[in-house]
C-alpha cells in the first residue's frame, strides 16, 4: 500500500507573509516525485505540512485519503527526512537509529544493514559525525522507516558522489521492492532526473508546474550539430543554454519544436534531444518570469 | 488502530523512564550512599554529631525539574519527526511524568527513612517535602514546572521569549509561598515571614493545584506546536 497526497486550497503564513498560498496539489500513490524550487520557494514548508510537522493556516491536507493532522495511523507511516536529520546530537548513532522504532513499520535490521554498508560508526555520538555521515544516517533512517510516503528534503547535502549514488540506487531498489510514494526535494536536479516520474516545481509559495518528466522534457529541446547550422535553426527560439566544442555546438531551447523546424534541423544534420530538466527549471523559475 | 501503534506511547514513556532511572536514579542513590557513608565516617572519627544528607534533600526537586525540562525539550521534536502525534506524545509524557513523580516521592521518603534509621533524633529532616503527601505534591510541582519550561521553549524556539517564559515558570514555583504569606499576614495582621523552602502547611494543596495548572501549560503549548523548518 502507498499513500496519495491531496492539498486543497492550502495556505501557510509565517506572520504576515505567505510561505505557501492557495496550493492545490494531487500526488498519486506509488510514484517517485521530484520537488524542485529555488531557495525559499516553499519546498520545506510544503513537505512539513504533508508530514504534519505543522498545521496549515487554511486549507486541507489529505494523505491516503485522510486528514494527516494528528492522525496516528497515517503519520506513523509518513516519513519526512530533513537535511542533517532530526536527531538528538548527544545520542549515539545506534540510539539515533533505534529512535526510528517509534514507527511500527521501522525495520531495525535493515537499518543496521544499511549502516554497515554506508560505514556509519554506531558507537560515535551524532554530534561527532561529519556533515556527510550525518546526512547518510538521516537517509538510512528514512529508508528503514519503510513508510508508505517517504520524503527526502535535501538529504544528500554533504554526501560525497559515491555515497549519493549508492543512496539513489538503494532508494530505487527499495522502491522496486515495495510500492510506496517517494518525494525527493533537491537542487541536484540532473542527478536525480532519471529516477523521477513526475516533477512539481514550487515558486514563490505556489505550485508553478506539476507534470510528468516526459512532458517537461518535451517543453524544449537540445539541438546539437555544426555551429552554423544550429545557430540557423535556433534563430528566433528562446535559448536556455549553449555549449561549443570546436565546430560543434549544442543549444538548449525552451520551445516545443514544430514539425517544419524538426524537418529543417534533420535536413541540416542536427541531432534533436530532450531538454535537460535543470535547464528548464532555471528557465521556468527565472526571476521576473511569471509562470513561464 | 493496531496494537503496536496503540501501545507505542507507553513504550516511549517506559523508554524515557528507564533512561532517567539508569542515569538520575542511580546517581541519586549513589549520592545518598556516599553522603551517609561520609556522615558515618565523620561521626566515627570526629566529634561531629550532625548529618550531611539533609543538604541533598532540597536538591531533589531541582533534579526533578531538570528531568522534566530536558527530556521534554529533547524528546518532543524527536517524537513528532519520527511520526508520533502531539496527543500521543503528551500522553506518553504524562505517563513518564507520573513515573518520575512516583520516583521522586520514593526517593524523598527514602531520605526520611534513612534519616530516621541512621541519624540521631533531632538532626533529621524537618523540611517541606518530608511528609508523604508533601513528597508527592512537591515532586509533582517541580517536575511539572520543568516540563512547562521545556514545552514553552519547544513551542517558542528555545531563546528570547521562551527563555523569559521559562524563567517566569520557575520564578512562580520558587516564590509560590510569597502570595500565600502576604495574604495570611494581611488577613491575620502582623508581618509576613518568608522562608525558602517554605514549611507552610498550605503549600501541599497549592502545589497540587499548581502542578495541574502547569500540566495545562504543557498541553496548551504543545497541542498544535509546529516543528521548526530548520534544526535548532
Amino acid at each position: 500500500m502507498s499513500f496519495t497526497v491531496n492539498l486543497r486550497d492550502v495556505t501557510l503564513k509565517y506572520g504576515d507573509s505567505d510561505a505557501l498560498a492557495d496550493v492545490d496539489l494531487t500526488l498519486e500513490a506509488g510514484k517517485i516525485y521530484g520537488l524542485l524550487g529555488r531557495n525559499g520557494a516553499g519546498k520545506t514548508s510544503l513537505l512539513s505540512l504533508i508530514a504534519a510537522f505543522r498545521k496549515p493556516t487554511t486549507g486541507q491536507i489529505l494523505v491516503g485519503g485522510e486528514p494527516v493532522w494528528e492522525n496516528a495511523p497515517i503519520v506513523s507511516r509518513v516519513a519526512l527526512i530533513r537535511e542533517g536529520g532530526d536527531f538528538d546530537d548527544s545520542d549515539y548513532v545506534k540510539a539515533a537509529i533505534e529512535t526510528g522504532q517509534i514507527r511500527p513499520g521501522f525495520d531495525t535490521d535493515y537499518a543496521y544493514k544499511l549502516a554497515d554498508r554506508f560505514e556509519l560508526p554506531l558507537k560515535k555520538r551524532v554530534r561527532e559525525l561529519s556533515r556527510g555521515k550525518r546526512s547518510t544516517l538521516a537517509a538510512v533512517c528514512g529508508l528503514a522507516a519503510r513508510a508508505e510516503l517517504t520524503m527526502f528534503d535535501e538529504v544528500h547535502l554533504g554526501m560525497d558522489a559515491p555515497t549519493r549514488d549508492a543512496f539513489y540506487k538503494e532508494l530505487l531498489a527499495e522502491y522496486m521492492d515495495r510500492q510506496h510514494t517517494v518525494i525527493l526535494s533537491t537542487h541536484l536536479i540532473d542527478e536525480v532526473a532519471n529516477y523521477l516520474e513526475e516533477v512539481v516545481i514550487v515558486d514563490r509559495g505556489r505550485i508553478l508546474r506539476h507534470e510528468d518528466v516526459e512532458t517537461f522534457q518535451g517543453m524544449g529541446a537540445t539541438l546539437t550539430g555544426q555551429a552554423d547550422a544550429v545557430d540557423a535553426v535556433a534563430a528566433g527560439l528562446e535559448v536556455l543554454a549553449e555549449q561549443r566544442l570546436g565546430g560543434t555546438k549544442s543549444v538548449t531551447v525552451a520551445t516545443r519544436l514544430d514539425a517544419p523546424t524538426r524537418e529543417r534541423a534533420a535536413a541540416a544534420g542536427i541531432e534533436i534531444g530532450p531538454v535537460g530538466l535543470q535547464d528548464l527549471f532555471i528557465h521556468l523559475t527565472e526571476p521576473g518570469k511569471n509562470g513561464a | 488502530m493496531s496494537t503496536p501503534l496503540a501501545q507505542r506511547k507507553y513504550r516511549f514513556a517506559m523508554q524515557l523512564s528507564s533512561e532517567v532511572g539508569m542515569t538520575f536514579g542511580l546517581w541519586i542513590l549513589m549520592s545518598l550512599a556516599v553522603v551517609h557513608a561520609v556522615t558515618a565516617a565523620a561521626r566515627a572519627l570526629t566529634p561531629f554529631e550532625g548529618d550531611f544528607s539533609h543538604y541533598l534533600f532540597p536538591v531533589l526537586p531541582l533534579i526533578l525539574a531538570a528531568v522534566g525540562w530536558v527530556h521534554l525539550y529533547r524528546s518532543f521534536p524527536l517524537a513528532v519527526t519520527a511520526g508520533m502525534t502531539r496527543k500521543e506524545f503528551l500522553t506518553a509524557y504524562a505517563v513518564f511524568g507520573a513515573i518520575v513523580v512516583a520516583g521522586g516521592f520514593a526517593f524523598m521518603q527514602l531520605f526520611v527513612i534513612l534519616q530516621d534509621l541512621l541519624v540521631p533524633a533531632g538532626a533529621g529532616i524537618d523540611a517541606y517535602g518530608a511528609d508523604p503527601l508533601e513528597s508527592l505534591t512537591r515532586s509533582a510541582v517541580y517536575f511539572a514546572a520543568g516540563a512547562a519550561a521545556g514545552a514553552l521553549m519547544a513551542r517558542f524556539g528555545g531563546r528570547g521569549l521562551s527563555g523569559l517564559l521559562a524563567g517566569l515558570v520557575f520564578g512562580a514555583v520558587l516564590l509560590r509561598q510569597v502570595p500565600l504569606e502576604l495574604a495570611r499576614s494581611e488577613y491575620f495582621g502582623g508581618s509576613a515571614v518568608l522562608e525558602l523552602p517554605s514549611e507552610e502547611a498550605l503549600l501541599a494543596p497549592l502545589d497540587a493545584v499548581l502542578a495541574a495548572l502547569l500540566a495545562l501549560v504543557v498541553w496548551a503549548a504543545l497541542a498544535k506546536a509546529p516543528i521548526p523548518n530548520s534544526r535548532r
